[in-house]
């Protein structure tokens, strides 16, 4: 998603007030900042607490915002709610309780696209949740620093101001991040989709 | 010699895995770019390893994720609702804090508001020796009433009261008052203390030196505070006859409102004593005897007290409101 040239514009006028200008902005990032906000939680409900929980902190924070790019900054917020979601998560582990009542993994929520037939839309359900059950094996730090790379499109040094680290941290996390997923994702080879299995794998 | 080759392709090969994320990212500099793919070129291993690596990451990448459950726009509501919560924090405390302190400070002002009721309490029944008597609530309630009454009585007359004292000497109180046959009278005789209908406590007598002997009559007269005293309790003593009210005339000696009051509910304005020129010419001067009983009555204590009563309670109840409206807002 390429930064919108308005970005500097709309983020000024919300600077002096304008919460229409504001919300193109909300607009145009909701669909990324959600997408990694549900990467990073794994759960969609909380993905959209936290996504609604963002952009309203932004706002209140506007005056904060300095210029460069706004897909930054917003994702800097998303990751510092998704952060403070997983804190309270671990605080008060009420899933565990969950996961033992859900026997199967959760049938997730419905990926509609239109002119997809049901098994296409079948295998990129289960697709989903297999990346996603890697995911979820990650520390939070790499889980982030993955999704902020392959979800939101981030180069590294983006990551690295996100996240406040240094850069050679951001890339040992997502070289970590990304073996450890593609490891876990070879032994589900078979479990895969045809389509989505790697083929030349030796 | 195979051997060095061996371990130095093996190095070779860690560095090159520990780099080959970032290429698969394009996030090499481009001298360290071309190392990984000189050794790309001829080592399969590392061929396949780069090969799963761009796999996950392109699966990742094309993975579909639910769609947006709803917009995100931000509703001028959510963001002025909070807006409102902000002032709460200038004081520098979450709402959590504050509400441990105004609970606190309500507990505090309760029992000082209780103390001072029981002091009342014991001072009347205890040493005025009068175990039988009403309620020193009811009492003033019924000495209002009735100096209401008498009041209207005289302002239906259009009589003006002054009732002069001798002045000040040494620590002997000798209050002057001077009362006008107008409207605003009512409020200021309502506090008048009428020693007639009550048993009277006898160490009332002992009258503070502190209360000036001056009147601020017509200061006092508008004073907010003590019509509302006044009005609220009248209910109570709704069967009193005006008869018995009656010899309550002679008392105007000293109102109770002349004591300075430390509580902020009885912020007066001083003002200048009104000279007995500017009274309405039919006027009464009370008669000795009268000053003996309000002598013996002494107001300022009672004043004090009641004040301070009026006072505690009032701020017992808005920090009692403060206190639930806080926590209100926690809960949210």
């Amino acid at each position: 998603m390429p930064q919108s040239m308005d970005d500097p514009a709309l983020a000024a006028a919300a600077q002096q007030g304008d919460l229409d200008a504001f919300n193109q902005l909300v607009i145009h990032y909701q669909k990324l900042a959600y997408h990694v906000a549900y990467r990073i939680l794994s759960d969609a409900d909380a993905a959209a607490d936290a996504t609604q929980d963002a952009f309203l902190r932004a706002y209140k924070a506007i005056g904060q915002y300095r210029g460069g790019s706004f897909k930054a900054w917003i994702l800097r917020i998303v990751t510092n709610t998704c952060y403070d979601q997983l804190r309270a998560k671990q605080r008060r582990p009420t899933s565990s309780l969950d996961a033992l009542l859900v026997t199967e993994p959760s049938p997730g929520p419905s990926f509609v696209d239109q002119a997809e037939s049901p098994e296409a839309y079948a295998e990129r359900q289960e697709l989903s949740r297999t990346i996603q059950t890697g995911i979820d094996a990650l520390p939070p730090d790499q889980r982030v620093a993955l999704t902020l790379c392959d979800v939101a499109g981030m180069d590294y040094q983006e990551i690295a101001e996100v996240t406040r680290v240094s850069l050679g941290t951001v890339k040992s996390r997502i070289s970590r991040a990304r073996t450890k997923l593609r490891d876990y994702l070879l032994t589900q080879q078979e479990l895969l989709p045809a389509q989505y299995r790697l083929r030349d794998n030796p | 010699m195979l051997d060095f080759l061996r371990r130095r392709t093996r190095s070779e090969h860690k560095r090159i895995a520990a780099v080959l994320s970032a290429y698969v990212d394009g996030e090499l500099a481009a001298q360290d770019q071309q190392r990984v793919e000189a050794h790309l070129a001829q080592c399969d291993a590392c061929a396949g390893e780069l090969r799963t690596l761009q796999y996950t990451k392109a699966l990742l990448a094309e993975a579909p994720t639910p769609p947006i459950p709803r917009s995100f726009v931000v509703r001028r509501a959510d963001v002025e609702a909070p807006a409102d919560r902000a002032p709460r924090r200038l004081f520098g405390l979450s709402t959590r804090l504050a509400y441990g302190y105004l609970k606190g400070a309500t507990a505090l002002v309760t029992v000082a508001f209780a103390l001072v009721v029981a002091g009342d309490l014991i001072a009347q029944l205890g040493f005025g020796g009068a175990m039988l008597a009403p309620a020193p609530a009811e009492q003033a309630i019924v000495v209002e009433k009735e100096a209401e009454k008498v009041v209207e009585e005289a302002v239906e007359k259009e009589v003006a009261v002054q009732a002069t004292e001798g002045m000040q000497e040494g620590d002997k109180e000798t209050p002057t008052l001077v009362v006008e046959g107008t409207p605003e009278m009512e409020v200021q005789v309502e506090k008048v203390v009428v020693p007639t209908a009550v048993p009277l406590p006898v160490e009332r007598s002992a009258v503070p030196t502190a209360s000036p002997p001056v009147l601020e009559k017509e200061e006092i007269v508008q004073a907010p505070a003590a019509p509302e005293a006044g009005t609220t309790q009248d209910a109570a003593v709704e069967d009193l006859s005006p008869t018995e009210a009656a010899p309550v005339e002679e008392t105007y000696g000293v109102s109770e409102i002349s004591a300075p009051s430390p509580m902020p509910t009885a912020t007066l304005p001083p003002s200048p004593l009104p000279s007995p020129t500017q009274t309405s010419t039919p006027s009464v001067t009370l008669e000795p005897a009268v000053t003996a009983v309000t002598e013996r009555r002494g107001y300022g204590r009672p004043g004090i007290l009641r004040i301070a009563e009026i006072g505690l309670g009032t701020t017992v109840l808005i920090l009692l409101v403060a206190t639930l409206a806080v926590r209100r807002q926690q809960s949210r």
